[in-house]
Formats: structure tokens, C-alpha cells, sequence
């Protein structure tokens, strides 16, 4: 394993009851924003979980920041040095932003004497420096998620998991808000999952696109958009043409798997 | 080598110090709100019933113990249930599962407000009270260390109830564990076998016994013991370490085993002569008392007095009234009804009452089968129904018709004091299961 890759997947399987969620997937991302699209029911959530240490897999092997993160005494250490937003992030309604970004700090072992000012910094990242002292349950649906991604961030994490981020946040938000991945990603490794392709094109510098378990593309945003080749349109857009190289590299995996079926019977 | 001169002092913007996770756990959410539900169950249950205990500190702490145990601690195991629901119902679980602090440490935390706020309650109750009878005691002491073992049991039931709320994914959970925790706490309570010492509700009823020492120290180990090692056995992590639960579970059952060999019926309870000890005023007849009633003395004497001053110097009037658990020990000796019943807050509430009462055990005797029969028995029943009427009225309001007797009663009330002690000396000497030998006013 490359010293700058935080992940190196190999072979990874996971497995829902009867149903394959990643089918014997190798990946491996250093340094930078890396977004994870693929549709619904690719494998997204269940690839950032494995990451975020959260699920088992079936079977593969999965270094995080160079240790083995099916390891009980290894896994401990990564976790430390990892953030994780769920895609449906859970919260204590009574408990302020500051009381709540401060509960996650101690869950992830930060040392006592760093936690307040490491607080204020996350809240104030994500924009909430206003709201620091007000109940969660008082905040709106975007804020919420503001305060998710500055639980996420609290700790100054070398991974970080962002599953769906960008839900529920309004247009000036979401601008925010790649602004901050842009600014995490230059000194950690940030994934973020996502389907919105504009979150990618504006704030990812690698692409991951995962279709049926499997990996369908990596490289970079640039590549992807690539892929799309040239559009006829006058008015192009950097996310329509991120949106052609998708679906392209969509459809080469669909036709390159349909071939290796044939090929088998 | 140059110095430089020292940079200006600025003042450093510090952030207010971040909120430790116990302390936020404390503060935030279900837990304040149960210490107070408990306290106010307590304290209202016990405002109810408070001339029954407020008199003596063996009543106070006992109803203390049967009210923590089957209102409290169905109410703790309800709201631990609950809260230990939380991150289920609050879909924090798969954030935790990312985190590095050990599930023990967290659950530590996390079931802190389950255990804490419902012991504070319990204890601000129990303070409450017990500074509410205070006042009005005699003798002994609260027995502090029963108050502990409760405040401990009901810690100890906030804490599995908030192992079985993360265990069992069910809204209905913390209601129904309520519902069955207060069922089965008081179907423990009343089981004929020395098991209803292991609970917290069990009942004793006697003001002059006292616990064994080592009740309450070992009681408390039980409950603790029970709890640590459910904690235990869910919150360690890896697996293989759960065998460690088996150590406070051990702890706990070794406690229950001397608890198990308690007599059934008394279980840790002892008499306590001190308690018992009889308490006397120098009157004719002297008026007795034990000495957890010493307070009551000059008002039963007060109340005794009219009866008194008739019986003063007749043969066969009572030489001593005495009250406790021995009963009349000396010929001469007459029983008095329980002062507990008719005393609230070291005042007799009815005297009137107590006096009617006194004459009813003055003149009651216990007659085998086939006696107190005859043709006159009839006439002797009203006879004794017209003397106790005319010595202490029976209170209106208690349903004593007395029209039958009070020919009788009039013609007792129109003798001369000489003659109504001679008539009284008579009756006195025909005391008994004879109903042809009680005279005729």
C-alpha cells in the first residue's frame, strides 16, 4: 500500500442477507476529494459504512490509513483519525450544537484539553458559529446537517466519510459547503457519496462510480467529463458535461458486463 | 546578546470550556425529568397517607421502603427503558458504531441520567419526609441504611431498564416493563417465602424491630451486583470478555444467599427492646406507654382522665394502662388500644375516640364456646353496651346505636357518685363469661 493511500480496498465483498451489495470491489483513494456517484442501490452507502468501519464485510481485505480495519486493536486506532456523516445522521434533540460536536470529540477520543477549541472550530466551518449555544432541535433541516458534518469534522480527521452531505441544504449552502470540501481535501481524504453530479463537478477532484456493486470508473473528474465527449450545445455546462461523462461510463460498464456474461455461457 | 522587549499581554480569546458528555447527559433529555416524576410520586403517595407515619420514624421509613419500591422503581425501570432506546429511536447508532471510545464507556455515560436522576429523587423524597417527621418523634433513630438500600435498588432497576430498552427494539417496551416491573415487584412483595427480602418493596409492620445490620450493606450488594453485570454483559466488547459479568453477577447471588435464609415471616426484622421499653406517667392508674410514644403520654393520660378519676380506688379497676408489644405483664395490667392508630403528628386526633376505645378493651373479655349464653345474655350485652356508653360515649359518626341501653344509661347518669362507683365496683367484680352475674344499673 502506497504511504498516501487511506484506503486500499481489495476484493471487497458485502453482503445484505441474499442480496450482494459490493461484489469483490478494489479500490484505492489518497489525498483529495473523492466522489463516490452511482444510482440508487449501487452500493454507495454500503461501501462508506465498510470504510467507516460501521459494517463487516462478507469477505476482501480493507486497509484504512495503513492499518487493517478488520483488526479489533487496528481498527481503534482508525477510528481516531476517521469522520463519518451517515446518510441518515442521528442526533439528541436536547442537546445544543456545542454539546453535542463536544460529545462526538469525546466519543473519538480527542484528548480533554482540545475539545472546546476544536468545537468552536468545526461549528464555525460549517457556518454555525451563530447557533453554537441553540438546541438541536431547534435548528432547520439544513443546519442539522451543518452540525452532522461538523461532528464529522471535529477531530481534524484523515479520512473523511460524507454519505449524501448535501441533503437538504440550500443552494448558498451547498456552494459553502464544497468551499469546505475543497479546503478538507487538500490535507485529508475525503469521499464523499452522492448522486447530485454538481457536487462532484464542483468539488471533487476523483471520481469513483460504482454500478451494481462493482466499480464502473475511476479517475478524474476531468477524465469523466471526457468521457462524455463534446456536446453539440452551445450552452454547456461543466456539470451537464460531468453528467455525459456519467452516464457514458455508465453504460460502457453495463455493455462491458453484458459482454463477460455472454463470454460465460 | 540582545533582549527584546516582551510582547504586549493581549488577552486570548478562549472558548468557553466544552460540556463534559456525563454532565451534558445529566442535563439533557428524559433523566432531570424522571428524578422529579420520582420525587413527586414519592412525595405525593406519602402526603396521602402522611398521618400514618408521621409520628414515628420505623413507620416513615417503612412506607419510604414499600413506596420506592413499587412506585418508584416501576416508574426508574419504565424511564431507563427508555432512554436506553435512544439511539434507535434517535438513528445515532450507526454514528457510535464509527466512534473509538469502547461501548463500556460510553454506556457508562449514557446510562447515567437512568441511575442518577431517579436515585437523587428518591433521595430528595426520602430527605423531605423524613425531616417531616422529625418533629413529631419520640424515640429511635431512621433506619438510613433501608433509605440507601432503596436508593441503590432503584438505581440498580434504572440500569437494567435501560439495558433491556437498547436490547429490545420495541416503542412499547418501556411502558409494558413499567406495567410488569410494578406487577411483579408487588407480587414479590406478598410471596409467602423469605425471596420478598430480595426485593425492594418487601413489607414489615411493627414499630418496636429493627433490621438486622447487615441487611441494607448486603441488600444493596444484591442490586448493585445485578445491575453491574447486566451493564457488563451488554457492554463489553470483544465477546470474549463478557465472561467477566459472571463476577458481579456471583457477587450478587453470593449476597442473596443469606438474605434467602431469613426467617419468612420476619425476615431481617428483630424486636428492639429499647424501642419497647415502657415509658410510665405517675398517675393513678399510671398510664404506660413504649417509648417510641413517649411524646404521646401526657395527651393519652389527658384522654384516660374521665375514666380514670370513676376508677380511681375501685377493686378490680385497672392498676396500670400499658401499650407495646409485650402487653399487660403484671397482674393489674390493662391493655390500651394502639396509640399509632389515633395519634398523627404526636397528637391523639380523636380522644374522645381513644377514650371509647380504652373502655371497649377495659371490658373485653375472651369467652369459650358455650359460655355468655343463657337467658339473660341478651340483657347482659346491652348492660355492657349502656356502661361503656355511659363511661365514653361512642363518637356519632362511628354508627354505635345505642337506643337499647339507654334505659340503662339513664338510670346510670341519675345515680349519686356514690352509687354510680358502687354499681361500678359490682360490674367490675362480675367481669367474665357469666351473663347472669353482670348487674343490673
Amino acid at each position: 500500500m502506497n504511504p498516501s493511500t487511506a484506503v486500499a480496498v481489495t476484493g471487497l465483498t458485502v453482503r445484505h442477507r441474499r442480496t450482494v451489495a459490493l461484489d469483490r470491489l478494489d479500490l484505492s483513494l489518497g489525498p483529495g476529494v473523492h466522489g463516490l456517484l452511482g444510482p440508487n442501490g449501487a452500493g454507495k452507502t454500503s461501501l462508506i459504512r465498510v470504510l467507516a468501519t460501521v459494517a463487516a464485510p462478507f469477505s476482501g481485505r480493507v486497509e484504512l490509513l495503513g492499518g487493517d480495519a478488520t483488526s479489533h486493536r487496528e481498527r481503534t486506532g482508525i477510528r481516531r483519525r476517521l469522520g463519518y456523516l451517515p446518510q441518515e445522521f442521528g442526533y439528541y434533540p436536547g442537546f445544543t450544537v456545542r454539546e453535542f460536536v463536544a460529545y462526538v470529540a469525546w466519543l473519538k477520543e480527542m484528548p480533554s484539553d482540545r475539545v472546546p477549541a476544536a468545537v468552536e472550530r468545526a461549528v464555525r466551518r460549517v457556518g454555525l458559529g451563530d447557533r453554537i449555544d441553540a438546541k438541536m432541535k431547534t435548528l432547520s433541516g439544513g443546519m442539522v446537517r451543518r452540525a452532522g458534518i461538523a461532528q464529522a469534522v471535529v477531530n481534524e480527521p484523515e479520512l473523511l466519510l460524507l454519505d449524501e452531505p448535501t441533503a437538504g441544504l440550500d443552494p448558498e449552502q451547498r456552494v459553502d459547503f464544497r468551499s469546505l470540501l475543497r479546503e478538507l481535501g487538500t490535507g485529508a481524504t475525503v469521499v464523499v457519496s452522492t448522486h447530485l453530479v454538481e457536487d462532484v463537478a464542483a468539488a471533487c477532484t476523483e471520481v469513483a462510480l460504482i454500478e451494481g456493486g462493482r466499480l464502473a470508473f475511476q479517475g478524474t473528474t476531468g477524465e469523466l467529463t471526457a468521457l462524455g465527449g463534446v456536446s453539440t450545445e452551445g450552452n454547456d455546462s461543466t456539470t451537464h458535461a460531468v453528467e455525459r461523462g456519467y452516464t457514458a461510463a455508465l453504460r460502457a460498464h453495463r455493455t462491458s458486463a453484458e459482454n463477460a456474461r455472454e463470454a460465460l455461457r | 546578546m540582545t533582549t527584546s522587549p516582551a510582547p504586549p499581554r493581549t488577552r486570548r480569546a478562549t472558548p468557553p470550556g466544552a460540556p463534559s458528555p456525563l454532565v451534558t447527559e445529566l442535563r439533557r433529555g428524559l433523566g432531570p425529568w424522571t428524578g422529579v416524576a420520582v420525587a413527586l410520586t414519592v412525595l405525593l403517595s406519602m402526603y396521602g397517607k402522611a398521618p400514618d407515619w408521621q409520628s414515628r420514624w420505623s413507620d416513615a421509613t417503612q412506607l419510604l421502603h414499600v413506596t420506592a419500591g413499587l412506585l418508584a422503581g416501576p416508574l426508574t425501570l419504565a424511564a431507563g427503558c427508555w432512554q436506553g432506546g435512544r439511539d434507535r429511536r434517535r438513528r445515532t447508532t450507526d454514528l457510535w458504531e464509527s466512534v473509538p471510545r469502547p461501548l463500556l464507556r460510553r454506556l457508562a455515560v449514557a446510562v447515567a441520567p437512568s441511575v442518577l436522576w431517579p436515585a437523587a429523587g428518591l433521595l430528595l423524597a426520602d430527605v423531605v419526609c423524613l425531616l417531616a417527621t422529625w418533629p413529631y418523634v419520640s424515640e429511635g433513630r431512621p433506619f438510613l441504611e433501608l433509605l440507601a438500600a432503596d436508593v441503590v435498588a432503584v438505581a440498580a432497576l434504572g440500569a437494567l431498564g435501560h439495558v433491556v430498552g437498547r436490547l429490545v427494539r420495541w416503542r412499547l417496551a418501556a411502558p409494558l416493563l413499567g406495567v410488569f416491573g410494578y406487577v411483579g415487584l408487588a407480587i414479590g412483595s406478598y410471596t409467602e417465602s423469605a425471596a420478598r427480602w430480595l426485593g425492594p418493596a418487601s413489607e414489615h409492620q411493627s414499630v418496636w424491630d429493627r433490621p438486622v445490620w447487615w441487611f441494607a450493606p448486603v441488600s444493596m450488594v444484591w442490586a448493585a451486583g445485578l445491575a453491574l453485570s447486566a451493564l457488563l454483559a451488554y457492554g463489553l466488547r470483544p465477546a470474549r470478555l463478557r465472561p467477566l459479568a459472571l463476577l458481579p453477577l456471583a457477587v450478587a447471588v453470593a449476597a442473596a444467599a443469606p438474605i434467602l435464609r431469613l426467617p419468612t415471616d420476619t425476615g431481617p426484622w428483630r424486636p428492639d427492646p429499647a424501642l419497647a421499653r415502657p415509658v410510665c406517667d405517675d398517675g393513678t392508674p399510671q398510664v404506660c406507654l413504649t417509648a417510641v410514644d413517649r411524646a404521646l403520654l401526657p395527651e393519652v393520660a389527658a384522654a384516660l382522665a374521665p375514666l380514670n378519676s370513676r376508677l380511681r380506688g375501685l377493686p378490680g379497676a385497672p392498676v396500670r394502662w400499658v401499650s407495646g408489644p409485650y402487653g399487660p405483664t403484671r397482674p393489674g395490667d390493662v391493655e390500651l388500644p394502639d396509640t399509632g392508630q389515633d395519634a398523627t403528628r404526636g397528637r391523639l386526633t380523636r380522644p374522645d375516640l381513644y377514650l371509647n376505645s380504652a373502655v371497649s378493651w377495659l371490658f373485653s373479655t375472651t369467652c369459650r364456646p358455650g359460655e355468655n349464653t343463657g337467658p339473660n345474655a341478651e340483657r347482659a350485652s346491652v348492660v355492657h353496651l349502656a356502661v361503656s356508653e355511659w363511661l365514653a360515649p361512642t363518637p356519632a359518626d362511628y354508627g354505635v346505636d345505642p337506643t337499647a341501653a339507654q334505659p340503662y344509661i339513664d338510670r346510670l347518669r341519675a345515680k349519686s357518685p356514690a352509687a354510680q362507683r358502687d354499681y361500678l365496683a359490682r360490674y367490675l367484680a362480675a367481669k367474665g363469661c357469666d351473663p347472669d352475674k353482670v348487674p343490673v344499673p
